[in-house]
């Protein structure tokens, strides 16, 4: 599918002006005249065409892709290749040409043209672990399968994560996993109002004593990705990738475990809080909370 | 091969569509050496090269970069065109400037304006002209405030208040046509409407003779079902200073402002984390005027607009929500949306206009425009930034002949310095310096006449002023205190 193509002016010199005056198109120079000025004009016939395709991810130059991208407010990571990069483009609107996904996955069947992946899933997890993985803090491929990829943790008790490589355009919830974190062995007091408290055996996780702040997240990378350290540059990226597809919640930072593992995730048993990671950890905060 | 982007954005000079086109003839065997100088060959092709060169210079890159937002913006009418037709987002059109001009008659005769026999006055600073709305009688030996609209629509319709203090030298704001006896002032009110965002029944009454311009914002402390109410304050943004157990309290902060608590008719007055928010002074001006939207701002829009289609809000759908409202959005020319630091779900929209701090009425209609599509448990609240008082301090050197020039152009540079600065921005040091002195080597730029300045500080400090930062949003109060000491030579 593309425009058709015109009728070269070369043609027409030949043909139309051939029959209406033959003996400027038949002479030397009339022939040689056909093959310039006409042959310029579709030169400029194929730059308007090409000036035009400009806004089609599928015909534009290679150049312009990151400026569509960017009209969505899609960010192209260092590892994202162009073709993926197109189909995220035309899929922006969420409304992807899916298919009823395989009934054993379980999902509930998604209606084509519902929303599966894009805008109209912004400010869920699902989409914000999505497009951290575009934009390149999303974890590593390693053979098709996603390693150090970043966990979304709640404060009040869900973690989010991607468990594969997510497919562009795609409904990726088939790549997607939300755990309850480690339970609490005994209540947390507020720290703000004495009176109340988070019972225990709830899940939760520790961020500090505000307990009524309790609608704050952090992403929370368990293993460095192998493009950690980031630069300032990237960082001021990942903060912004964030504040674009986050719910409008606090994030309480971002921290990469470098070494050692952080003491409520993975989800095992809670040994304890009060803001302590395990040890023996080395956690980076690499966002401060925003 | 297909050209690049960057290759069909470059325009091309006539001469390079020359060669381009005689290289094409060259090609195709057609004889290009030996054409005279003025004959028809050339001067048909360099016609030709004209043609094309609009084509290649006008055309092309806007059809290339016209429905990009990117590139839109460097060619009129395309992104207007491209925001309306693929995003649905119409141009926010220029709005009118609306104050309150007061009129004193000092005569035995009574004067009448209406829509047909409008009253104009003018701003002698600026040359502003405004227009009286509605119909009205300035009664004799009387006063009437009225309603003033700017002659056209725009941003530059901001002349400050107090125009005409008294009547000793009413030239500053005048009618274009004199009316005998009767002059004009366009008084400032002490206080803004006070801002509350919170549960609580409670309303706070403001009075007393306030000393400058602030912006302070009243914290309570503890819930209390009536006055007295534990409260703190914070003045222009700075940390909060508690205020203890109160009913009332007198001349806040040493700036002349006093308070009283009235508490609410039922329910629960004072609770816990509800603010009250009030600037002073309040300007004349009840609707700021603001220019057609921009082409940046309308493609930032545009980008915004895709936050629409989730059911959850993200931080780009209040923005867009600011930006959109009906017959004010154009006035929203910075927007900040984050996260409330300590009040679940709650989330601050901070907007901010062309002259700075947005009038209340503007703030509410924003807010009943915003507050309809708001979801789930979101409480989106839009309010202004703060102010920060600015104080520039300076010795200026310059010639004795041009003593008053210099002083008056300090005064209108520094001023307009101050008003340029957006929400969080930074006053620098370097900046006043070159707009005070002009350039040693060209002699341009600064200010003419003046040959150094010294002891420069900025609010009390010889260091550039960093207003704001994360979550917190902080303005430049305009007018600056201007504390300028001149030697002239």
């Amino acid at each position: 599918m593309s425009a058709p193509n015109p009728s070269p002016y070369k043609t027409w010199w030949q043909q139309v002006v051939g029959a209406a005056i033959p003996w400027l198109a038949g002479g030397v120079n009339g022939q040689a005249e056909g093959n310039a000025w006409p042959a310029f004009l579709d030169y400029l016939l194929t730059l308007l065409i090409a000036a035009r395709y400009q806004a089609y991810p599928d015909y534009c130059a290679p150049d312009a892709l990151t400026h569509l991208a960017g009209d969505r407010m899609l960010v192209q990571g260092p590892s994202e290749t162009n073709a993926n990069l197109i189909t995220r483009i035309k899929t922006a609107w969420g409304n992807s040409p899916i298919t009823l996904p395989p009934t054993q996955t379980g999902l509930p069947a998604v209606q084509p043209g519902g929303p599966s992946s894009g805008w109209a899933l912004a400010g869920t997890w699902l989409q914000l672990l999505e497009e951290l993985y575009w934009g390149g803090f999303g974890g590593d491929n390693s053979g098709g399968s996603l390693i150090h990829a970043p966990v979304i943790v709640q404060q009040n008790g869900l973690a989010d994560y991607l468990t594969g490589i997510p497919t562009a355009g795609a409904d990726n919830r088939s790549v997607w996993a939300s755990a309850a974190t480690a339970v609490l062995p005994g209540p947390i007091v507020s720290s703000v109002n004495t009176f109340r408290t988070i019972p225990a055996g709830n899940s939760w996780f520790w961020f500090d004593g505000n307990t009524d702040l309790c609608s704050r997240f952090a992403i929370i990378w368990p293993t460095a990705p192998a493009t950690y350290p980031w630069s300032t540059a990237l960082l001021a990226q990942l903060q912004k990738l964030i504040t674009t597809w986050r719910p409008n919640a606090v994030c309480y930072g971002a921290f990469v475990v470098t070494a050692g593992r952080t003491w409520d995730w993975p989800v095992t048993t809670w040994d304890g809080y009060g803001g302590n990671w395990d040890s023996p950890s080395t956690v980076v905060q690499v966002l401060q909370p925003f | 091969m297909a050209p690049t982007l960057a290759q069909l954005l470059t325009p091309q000079t006539q001469q390079q569509i020359f060669q381009l086109l005689l290289a094409y003839y060259q090609a195709a065997g057609y004889p290009t050496t030996a054409w005279p100088q003025f004959g028809n060959d050339v001067a048909r092709n360099q016609a030709f090269a004209q043609a094309l060169f609009d084509v290649l210079t006008n055309y092309i890159p806007a059809i290339a970069g016209g429905s990009l937002l990117d590139y839109a913006p460097n060619y009129p009418g395309w992104t207007q065109l491209t925001a309306s037709e693929i995003f649905g987002l119409p141009v926010n059109l220029a709005t009118f400037t609306q104050g309150y001009i007061l009129a004193t008659n000092t005569s035995s005769t009574a004067y009448n304006f209406s829509p047909t026999n409008q009253l104009i006055a003018t701003f002698q600073a600026s040359t502003n002209r405004y227009l009286s709305q509605g119909t009205g009688t300035i009664p004799a030996n009387s006063t009437l405030l009225i309603l003033f609209q700017a002659e056209f629509a725009g941003a530059s319709y901001v002349d400050p208040s107090n125009a005409n203090p008294s009547n000793s030298l009413p030239t500053a704001l005048t009618l274009v046509t004199p009316l005998p006896g009767v002059w004009l002032n366009n008084p400032s009110t002490n206080f803004s409407s006070v801002t509350h965002v919170g549960n609580g029944t409670g309303s706070l009454t403001l009075g007393g003779s306030p000393v400058g311009s602030h912006s302070i914002e009243i914290d309570v402390t503890a819930t209390s079902t009536s006055a007295p109410a534990s409260l703190s304050y914070k003045l222009d943004g700075a940390a909060a200073v508690s205020l203890g157990s109160v009913s009332s309290v007198t001349n806040l902060a040493g700036l002349g402002i006093n308070i009283t608590l009235v508490n609410g008719a039922s329910g629960t007055s004072w609770v816990n984390q509800d603010t009250y928010s009030f600037s002073t002074p309040a300007s004349w001006i009840s609707s700021q005027g603001a220019n057609i939207e921009a082409d940046p701002a309308l493609a930032a829009r545009s980008r915004a607009r895709w936050a629409s289609l989730s059911p959850i809000p993200t931080m780009n759908l209040y923005a867009l929500l600011a930006q959109s409202t009906p017959n004010v959005g154009a006035q929203v020319t910075q927007v900040f949306v984050v996260p409330d630091p300590n009040i679940n779900n709650k989330v601050n929209v901070v907007v901010a206009g062309p002259g700075g701090i947005l009038p209340g009425p503007t703030i509410t209609l924003i807010q009943n425009f915003l507050t309809p599509f708001r979801r789930g448990t979101d409480n989106p609240v839009v309010s202004s930034p703060t102010t920060l008082g600015i104080t520039i301090a300076a010795t200026i050197y310059g010639a004795a002949s041009q003593a008053a020039a210099i002083q008056a152009a300090a005064t209108t540079a520094y001023n307009n310095y101050v008003a340029s600065i957006a929400v969080n921005g930074t006053i620098k040091l370097s900046d006043i310096e070159v707009l005070t002195k002009p350039n040693p080597l060209t002699g341009l730029g600064g200010i003419q006449g003046v040959s150094d300045i010294q002891n420069l500080t900025i609010n009390g400090a010889a260091t550039n002023l960093i207003l704001g930062g994360p979550g917190s949003f902080v303005l430049p109060a305009y007018p600056p205190t201007l504390n300028l000491s001149y030697i002239f030579q």
